[in-house]
């Protein structure tokens, strides 16, 4: 089953009076499954951000459709089975640990089950010891590790991440793939992007490529592995971006 | 409608505007402004009170509109640069609520800061008067401070927010000016300037209407009509301008 359906997705941002507008999104066609990690990479500036953004509603499409698991709309509904980190979360830095996830909590609805799921979510980041700190004594690591509790906060269908091991400190990165790995091993939908090849290796069951804007692959990470025996990722990568005819960009 | 989730963000938001900067600047000088009356005051034998409350007065009125301006024009522009508004939109609440949510911690801080300076405008002089005058004039300034405030966010939508804080000051200026231009049209046989004057008179908040900032008006009194009017007028066209805003907003790229 697809929780996430985009058909045929284009985008383009003026660039100025005189200047014809960049196309960042071509035609784009993709699916992220259930119960799958799923992989988005690309070089920086290949639309990766804008795709994310497009399907969150956070930026209209010029044309083009996202589903939303078998919906047509991203009604509140919807967004609540769905937790997303973006690249650079703005955290209240004001707010202690507990107040920060209160928040989310109360964004999403309330309900009287805040305090359990406050600990789970704060166990499995490993930051239940800090959770009456403010986030302003937090270090980068256990920022982005809050801001994967608050992903995590209402048991999501579907977890949605941009750029997770961005700027993170070897141990933070750590962290961050062991909780992709605990997330893999329960069956839940993970969709994120990411340039670094090596946690896609690692991590995915699914890959999505895109350059400049559109897709040049999507599909199971070991079927693409078998197509290129002997060769890593990043090798396969260099493989199909450089056969990919530039007069089709 | 998630009340849960109106309430919190603007808690939130509030809590985080009250550790701008900007706010506290315009916080020390309303004060400066309130010292300065004060010691003017007192240069006169007859006229104290009279100096001291309309220094004030204009202090509290002045220093509430020029924040309105900056921080209505700015605050949606500056979560879009800053991209902080993406992780509360992924959340299940639509984007009219989070535009609810930043106007109202706006003119929640607004009514605390005018509150709190005509509070001690009312302690420090030494009459006293009705508290029913002081509430007229109260409400017709926070209303007239909302008013602009909408108009700030609503033209922030479309224009950018240096532009937009003009924009709103500008039709704020019409609005004062209304009953001069209405006199002038009256006298002017001019046909163009008359048919403006009557689209300015149509399409332009009252805000000539909105405030009593005089002494008199404090002795006195207003009758209640003038209350009515401006809670009614003001109100209707913040709620009017919210609406168009957040709509706007609901449409915009988040990049």
């Amino acid at each position: 089953m697809n929780l996430i359906e985009v058909q045929n997705l284009r985008k383009s941002f003026d660039q100025g009076l005189f200047q014809k507008p960049s196309n960042v999104l071509r035609n784009l066609t993709f699916n992220v499954k259930t119960e799958k990690v799923t992989g988005f990479i690309g070089a920086n500036g290949s639309g990766k951000t804008t795709t994310l953004k497009c399907i969150l509603d956070f930026v209209k499409p010029d044309s083009g459709q996202v589903r939303f698991f078998g919906s047509d709309q991203l009604s509140p509904k919807i967004k609540a089975k769905i937790g997303f980190l973006p690249e650079r979360p703005y955290l209240q830095e004001f707010l202690t640990a507990q107040e920060f996830l209160k928040l989310h909590w109360d964004l999403s609805g309330g309900g009287p089950d805040f305090e359990s799921n406050c600990s789970r979510v704060l166990d499995k980041v490993q930051l239940n010891g800090t959770k009456l700190k403010t986030l302003r004594s937090f270090s980068k690591g256990m920022l982005q590790r809050i801001g994967v509790a608050q992903a995590l906060l209402r048991q999501p269908e579907l977890i949605i991440l941009d750029e997770p091991m961005s700027g993170l400190d070897p141990d933070g990165r750590l962290m961050m793939k062991d909780l992709l790995r605990e997330l893999r091993a329960q069956r839940t939908a993970v969709f994120f992007s990411t340039h670094l090849l090596a946690d896609v290796e690692e991590l995915c069951d699914d890959l999505i490529v895109l350059h400049r804007g559109r897709l040049l692959f999507q599909g199971d990470l070991t079927e693409l592995q078998a197509r290129y025996p002997g060769l890593r990722l990043e090798e396969i990568y260099r493989e199909i971006a450089l056969s990919f005819p530039e007069d089709r960009i | 409608m998630n009340f849960h989730g109106l309430r919190a963000l603007t808690r939130v938001f509030f809590l985080e505007l009250i550790r701008e900067k900007l706010v506290w600047g315009a916080a020390a000088l309303g004060f400066g402004l309130f010292l300065m009356g004060l010691a003017l005051g007192n240069l006169s034998f007859d006229e104290k009170e009279r100096i001291y409350f309309h220094l004030s007065v204009t202090a509290i009125h002045s220093v509430g509109l020029f924040l309105m301006l900056i921080l209505g024009a700015t605050k949606l522009n500056r979560e879009i640069e800053k991209q902080t508004c993406l992780l509360v939109l992924s959340r299940p609440i639509s984007r009219q609520l989070f535009y609810m949510a930043q106007f109202l911690s706006l003119a929640i801080f607004i009514f605390i800061f005018d509150g709190l300076l005509f509070v001690t405008l009312g302690l420090s002089l030494s009459s006293s008067f009705s508290p029913s005058n002081w509430s007229i004039l109260f409400l017709g300034i926070f209303f007239e401070q909302s008013l602009v405030l909408s108009l700030a966010m609503f033209a922030s939508q479309k224009l950018r927010s240096f532009i937009a804080g003009f924009f709103a000051f500008g039709i704020f200026l019409v609005g004062h000016w209304l009953p001069d231009l209405q006199y002038f049209a009256k006298k002017s046989e001019n046909e163009p300037f008359q048919v403006m004057v009557r689209i300015f008179d149509a399409i332009v908040p009252h805000f000539h209407q909105l405030n009593f900032r005089s002494f008199e008006a404090l002795k006195e009194g207003l009758p209640g009509s003038n209350l009515g009017f401006v809670v009614i007028h003001g109100l209707g066209w913040t709620l009017l301008l919210c609406v168009l805003g957040s709509q706007l907003w609901k449409r915009r790229d988040l990049v």
